[in-house]
């Protein structure tokens, strides 16, 4: 026993900080502290958990350690239990963890007694391992001959409550309630898994009791108020008492837990059978019924006399959740039964279903009641109850099972289960591929024209045939895009399934006359889009042209996209006549552009006149790709619109705001800016007002184009030129302007982003007419101006050797204005987040060696951030050795400003290593610095550190 | 001064260190040390202890101020609320039942306004000032790098240590009677107390723990 002058000293040196403190608790391993300690006050008072806004941390507790340490030491087991007990309920589940753990450590005897402790501890709303720890404990216990225990945590471990929503007052709403448990189903589910087993075989039927009275919770939380009866319906998630379980569904966990305890019991003690019904006998569910046949059927010696009984009701063998059970329960006790049951069994065999249950059926499935019809489903369920004894039938009753067979053929098996499929369905065809395929085209042609769909997604429909449809011509293109105009007429939904097929073969290298195919395109897009009265839907039909004309805008790109070879030239005004209507289809008018979450750009690339526009532009470039080497042969330029004037008519015209008032259309011209440009300058130049109106009134459409295009394209020194009005204006509306594009990411991201490689190619400069650079500096939010330092930092960790050395110049200059700035701000804290990305810059490793390490160390003394500090902490560390001061101060001031205390996660050794070279540097400044350092770092609780001190 | 009767003024080498951790904190606080030490350096001068009691003493209740925590007192506010409460007194003395100097008789409208401002003022007393226990509390949590707190049966030691010294220097800078020897001592303690939270040096604390632990370890 330490004396009390020790125990005095060792409490001034752990007063003096945490780190002390839980040095101390970590260390000690003496027994003989437990008594002075808890005289003093402690193993008392566990810390609370911490809540910081949507978060909260639960404090380790070093006392609670020792403890778990201690309950391991034979000598002090009921002292180390008298401390635990008198620990005060806490939030803190760490504590609640750790006092499990000192249950597991203590001798069973010792550690029943913090059952009642642990059980109040599992309603908490946030548990760690508590799950896990209690069912190691349960065991535990229920091995250390401690059953009621065992029990009593089991039963607190398992308790279910209702469904909140039912309080709530959504009940209404709700399919049914779902009972809720203290422990997510995976943590249940390896309670149960482990509880049974082994607290079977210390407290016997009192487990068959538990888990009877959990599933019936269970299932009585899982009905609404108003049902009655005992039907709990549980046969229809676990139809087979036999069957494993659904670890997700409480109610299947518990009834196959009562089953094994069921099980286990009267396996290792015969006796417990008739105490094991009993038990299931005081509960009324019908599942409770299903447990009862099992365990008959299951121990036949003794269950015959339940056999003998249930089969006083026959008609247990039709209803729905008891059958499965009683037929195999039927099926084994046959020949047991005394002769007047087998008798009264054979007879309610032979009547079949009541006539007026037979009547009521036909009436609920909307057909006529006929007397033939009433025959046919009398000998049908006749014949179903007789195959339950199939080869145990006695005369007269096997003769007639045998002509009842031969009437209406083998039935299915009995005892056969069906468990409930849920998942995605699919269209249904009335032929399968493989039918189809047989058939020559023409007969298939015919067989599509004769067909009549119906609109029953769960019976063949016209989208089910055209899926068939698909994977026919995949396999024959050619043949099909021959006979393409003997498509006119039929239903778009299998047009749009030629369509999409083509496509398909086309991109896997196929090839077809394609005349055929685009005279079916006329033909389609001449029908225009709506068809009058027309009905349709997912997994029916379509409900319009649209789709195919979607279909149509794939094919006519994916042929512009591999030029000749795939579209020849010879079909250029074929496929202008298909696509040029299509420039024209209704979808998307401004009504579809209202709503929060409309986005002009989402929105042209799943429209039809949008992806039509975007055809005419793949169109355009077909059409260069197809001359280019002629031209290049001859010396010529590439063609321009001059060459393709019907691509310039359709896209003048939807640039007038009379025809084409959307900005969805507006915002495909922004996207295809860079291209458009490339393929007629001179009509980009002339219509760069129009494409990015000026005026103030004209916001929206200025909008639609700007984001599509700063999002989409790429910086163009040329192009900058013509788009400087734009570019003013939008930089001038940072933080303004209500962005409308969603995806992929912010506009004004991508601006920065444009802006700063226009800097640093030259094209922009501080002090230059357009005022550029300066005015983002002005109006860019701290957030936007880190972005514009990420990506340069990030860009330029990618550059090989061959960057100029001016570039690299000019981004010194900008880094050195910004800093300059900032140092001489009132409020530096509106610069964090730029300057902190200079991290990357730093971790680039491209720009002069110290010139970065002296930004860095001007950064973080203002500051106190680094982005990237991860590596940013390797990267000094390894120039430590050449400039110790600088690094160590650094890494202070980086370590000053971690409020999180994530900075060492991943980068302690590095850490360690850096302020060991400055250790051992010979520079005194650096060694005096490291060691204070070190021992901030020891004071935090970054205990590695103290090997550096030594 | 007589310099010929003066010590000579020299801060010791732990002095020195703990002037150097105030001085990161505060230069005025860091000031007040030093002040203290310089006066009694002087013991020429028969009242230096009683005034560097007065350095020491503005200086420790000054320091949750450096740190951005309450302070011990706030006598502006304070002083603000006895302010008001003047003429409620003035007028409670026009009361019937203030006669000669003595109050006797039924609770009157002067009378009982001047007991409802009182009631209030205490209520305003106890909840708005920060307990000393909490400020000096806080004090030692803002100091500690670990950001953690320690255990209630620690930290409380901690404080009463902090004010018994507090209140020492504060009683003898009023006039109460000490030693030179009491004084140094108090000095000494609270120099110890302001490097174990200005000048952390837990690895020599774990090395101290350690030797502690191995006192009970057989064969230690």
């Amino acid at each position: 026993m330490p004396s009390a002058e020790t125990v005095d000293n060792a409490l001034r040196e752990i007063g003096k900080g945490y780190a002390q403190y839980q040095y101390f608790f970590d260390r000690l391993n003496s027994p003989a502290w437990l008594k002075p300690l808890a005289d003093r006050g402690f193993f008392q008072k566990p810390p609370e958990p911490i809540r910081e806004g949507q978060y909260i941390s639960f404090p380790i507790w070093p006392e609670s350690r020792y403890l778990i340490r201690m309950a391991r030491v034979p000598e002090v087991q009921n002292a180390v239990l008298d401390v635990a007990l008198r620990i005060p309920t806490s939030e803190n589940s760490r504590v609640h963890d750790d006092i499990a753990d000192v249950g597991l450590a203590l001798p069973p005897s010792l550690a029943a007694k913090l059952v009642p402790q642990i059980s109040a501890s599992i309603p908490l709303s946030v548990k760690l391992l508590l799950g896990e720890k209690v069912k190691d404990l349960i065991v535990h216990l229920a091995t250390g001959a401690q059953g009621p225990a065992a029990i009593e945590l089991t039963a607190s471990a398992l308790a279910l409550t209702p469904d909140p929503r039912v309080d709530r007052r959504e009940e209404e709403s709700i399919l049914s309630p779902e009972p809720q448990s203290h422990f997510r189903d995976w943590y249940y589910s390896r309670i149960v898994d482990a509880a049974v087993p082994e607290v079977v075989k210390c407290s016997g039927i009192e487990v068959v009791r538990l888990f009877c009275r959990l599933l019936n919770d269970a299932i009585r939380l899982s009905r609404k108020s108003e049902e009655e009866g005992d039907e709990d319906y549980l046969y229809i998630r676990h139809p087979a008492i036999e069957h494993g379980k659904d670890p997700d569904d409480i109610p299947s966990l518990l009834l196959c837990a009562v089953r094994d305890a069921a099980e286990l019991l009267i396996t290792a003690d015969p006796s417990q059978l008739p105490a094991v019904i009993t038990v299931l006998q005081e509960q009324k569910w019908v599942s409770f019924r299903r447990l009862e046949l099992h365990i008959a059927r299951l121990f036949p010696e003794q269950g015959w006399a339940l056999a003998e009984q249930s089969f006083q009701q026959p008609d247990i063998l039709s209803r729905a959740s008891t059958r499965h059970e009683a037929v195999l329960l039927l099926k084994a006790t046959f020949p047991t039964l005394t002769a007047e049951r087998k008798q009264q069994i054979l007879v309610w065999m032979d009547a079949g279903p009541s006539e007026e249950a037979l009547r009521n059926w036909l009436a609920f499935i909307g057909e006529e009641v006929t007397e033939e019809k009433i025959r046919h489903l009398s000998n049908r369920g006749r014949l179903d109850h007789f195959s339950i004894l199939e080869g145990q039938l006695p005369e007269p009753y096997q003769t007639r099972y045998e002509e009842l067979k031969a009437q209406l053929g083998t039935p299915s098996p009995p005892d056969r289960v069906s468990y409930p499929r849920f998942g995605a369905i699919s269209a249904e065809s009335p032929k399968t591929a493989e039918e189809l395929a047989e058939l020559s085209v023409d007969d298939l042609l015919g067989f599509l024209k004769s067909w009549v769909p119906g609109h029953d997604v769960f019976a063949p429909t016209a989208e089910g045939l055209g899926g068939a449809l698909t994977s026919v011509v995949r396999k024959r293109p050619s043949d099909f895009a021959a006979a393409a105009p003997k498509m006119e007429g039929l239903d778009p939904t299998y047009i749009r399934a030629l369509f999409g097929s083509l496509t398909a073969a086309l991109k896997q290298g196929e090839r077809w006359d394609w005349g055929p195919v685009l005279e079916l395109g006329k033909w389609v897009v001449a029908q225009g889009r709506e068809i009058p009265d027309r009905k349709g839907g997912l997994m029916d039909a379509d409900p319009d042209w649209g789709w195919s004309r979607t279909a149509i805008i794939d094919l006519l790109t994916t042929g512009f996209e591999g030029g000749q070879d795939r579209l020849p030239l010879d079909y250029r005004s074929s496929a202008w006549e298909v696509l040029q209507p299509l420039t024209d289809d209704p979808y998307p008018g401004v009504e579809d552009e209202r709503g929060e979450k409309f986005d002009p750009s989402f929105l042209s690339i799943n429209s039809t006149r949008g992806r039509a526009l975007d055809a005419v532009i793949d169109y355009a470039w077909w059409l260069r790709r197809c001359t280019d080497a002629a031209r290049k042969a001859k010396g010529q330029t590439p063609i321009d619109f001059d060459s393709m004037p019907e691509v310039r008519d359709v896209l003048n015209a939807h640039l007038e705001i009379e025809r084409e008032p959307t900005l969805t259309i507006r915002s495909v011209y922004g996207r295809h800016l860079t291209s458009l440009a490339s393929l007629d300058w001179n009509w980009v130049r002339a219509h760069v007002d129009a494409i990015l109106p000026p005026g103030r009134d004209d916001q929206p459409l200025f909008s639609a184009a700007w984001e599509s295009f700063i999002a989409f394209n790429e910086p163009n020194t040329v192009l900058l030129q013509a788009l400087l009005p734009a570019f003013q204006r939008a930089v001038a509306q940072i933080g303004q302007a209500m962005g409308m594009m969603r995806h992929p990411g912010s506009p004004e991201d991508r601006l920065s982003e444009h802006l700063l490689i226009y800097y640093w190619l030259g094209s922009i400069e501080f002090g230059s007419v357009d005022g550029l650079i300066e005015t983002f500096y002005a109006t860019a939010s701290d957030a936007l101006r880190g972005h514009a330092m990420w990506f340069v930092g990030t860009s330029v960790s990618r550059w090989d050797d061959a960057a100029p050395a001016q570039v690299f110049d000019r981004l010194k200059t900008l880094m050195e204005r910004r800093l300059d700035v900032a140092s001489q701000a009132e409020k530096p804290d509106l610069f964090v987040k730029e300057l902190a990305n200079f991290g990357w810059w730093f971790t680039s490793e491209k720009f002069d060696e110290r010139w970065s390490l002296e930004t860095l160390l001007s950064i973080l003394r203002l500051t106190k951030k680094a982005e990237g500090e991860m590596g940013v902490v390797k990267l000094l560390s390894e120039r430590c050795p050449r400039y110790p001061v600088e690094c160590v101060t650094c890494l202070r001031l980086m370590i000053e400003g971690d409020r999180e205390r994530w900075l060492l996660l991943g980068v302690e050794s590095d850490a360690i290593e850096l302020l060991r070279s400055a250790l051992n540097s010979n520079n005194p400044d650096a060694a005096l610095s490291a060691r204070r350092l070190a021992e901030e770092l020891i004071a935090r609780g970054h205990f590695g550190f103290r090997t550096l001190l030594a | 001064m007589n310099t010929a009767n003066s010590q000579q003024y020299e801060m010791t080498g732990r002095q020195q260190l703990v002037h150097r951790s105030l001085s990161e904190k505060s230069d005025s606080v860091a000031l007040l040390y030093e002040s203290s030490l310089r006066v009694l350096a002087d013991n020429a001068n028969p009242g230096r202890i009683l005034q560097a009691s007065h350095s020491i003493r503005e200086m420790t209740g000054g320091l949750p101020k450096v740190l951005d925590l309450p302070i011990l007192s706030e006598q502006g506010r304070l002083g603000d609320r006895v302010n008001a409460l003047e003429p409620i007194w003035l007028g409670a003395a026009k009361s019937k039942c203030y006669n000669q100097g003595g109050w006797a008789g039924e609770i009157d409208g002067p009378l009982g306004k001047l007991l409802g401002a009182l009631y209030n003022f205490f209520q305003w007393w106890k909840d708005s000032r920060p307990k000393r226990r909490d400020v000096v509390a806080g004090l030692f949590r803002s100091t500690d790098p670990s950001g953690q707190r320690l255990p209630e049966t620690l930290e409380q030691k901690r404080v009463q240590r902090w004010l018994d010294l507090h209140d020492y220097f504060v009683r003898v800078a009023h006039g109460s009677s000490t030693t030179e020897d009491e004084f140094r001592s108090a000095l000494d303690e609270l120099e110890q107390i302001l490097l174990e939270n200005f000048h952390r040096r837990p690895s020599e604390d774990f090395s101290a723990i350690d030797a502690l632990l191995a006192e009970d370890t057989p064969n230690a």
